[in-house]
């Protein structure tokens, strides 16, 4: 059994730490007239990854820019950067991509 | 990595302290009556890279003073070091052999007891470095 540790993605987004990635679909439901739901249809997918880093001065293209991280390459959603006084300053990245969408990123 | 801070640690507070002496294990040879520090430290990984491998360290560092209950009774001697010892750590922001990037924590800890006739009194800081 090949078990993977650690973050496995790379990426200009600081010293990873953690990479998540999500899909997620809409779906339409059909019901009876008693209230069950009788039918599903699938319409619409979502990908969606979110890398969270350490900051090393790598240059972060903001939101509604394009990025892949992981397997998505999407537009950024949102894009944050925290500093506290106990910690080093982190790097939060997520980037979209619905179905194959043509994405044009903010020029 | 905690010997090279408790070395660099040793330097300061020798100067810090002059000239009660600062040493990394207590020295049961001291005659009768007098003062000594001792200094230990231990680390752990603060932050990792992609691959889990530690790349910063988490250190604490306990600074303590120790003095004959006899001589020092209102352990006022042993109260000036420790005070020496807390601010040699408020104030410090670097260190040789490491990169200090921040100190988290100061904290003085109450009277303890060392065998059967000595006082202690621990000053402890937490270190983040690379």
């Amino acid at each position: 059994m090949a078990l993977s540790f650690g973050v496995t993605s790379t990426g200009g987004y600081g010293v990873l730490q953690s990479l998540s990635e999500t899909e997620t679909a809409e779906i339409a439901d059909a019901r009876g007239a008693d209230g069950l739901i009788t039918d599903q249809q699938a319409y619409s997918k979502t990908a969606e990854a979110t890398a969270e880093g350490l900051f090393n001065s790598d240059t972060l293209g903001g939101a509604g820019t394009s990025l892949t991280i992981g397997s998505v390459t999407g537009l950024i959603t949102n894009q944050s950067i925290t500093e506290t006084n106990t910690d080093y300053k982190r790097v939060s990245v997520t980037v979209q991509k619905k179905d194959s969408a043509t994405q044009v990123a903010l020029s | 990595m905690t010997s090279t801070i408790i070395s660099s640690i040793i330097s300061g507070l020798t100067s810090a302290l002059t000239p009660n002496p600062v040493y990394a294990t207590f020295d049961q040879t001291k005659p009768f009556g007098a003062v000594q520090t001792v200094v230990s430290a231990t680390s752990e990984p603060f932050s990792f890279d992609a691959a889990g491998t530690p790349i910063a360290w988490q250190t604490g560092v306990n600074a303590t003073v120790v003095t004959h209950q006899h001589t020092d009774k209102s352990g006022s001697v042993r109260n000036a070091d420790a005070t020496k010892c807390f601010n040699y750590f408020k104030a410090l922001t670097s260190l040789s052999g490491i990169t200090l990037q921040a100190v988290t924590s100061v904290s003085q800890s109450e009277v303890s007891q060392v065998d059967e006739n000595y006082g202690a009194v621990t000053v402890s800081c937490t270190l983040i470095h690379q």
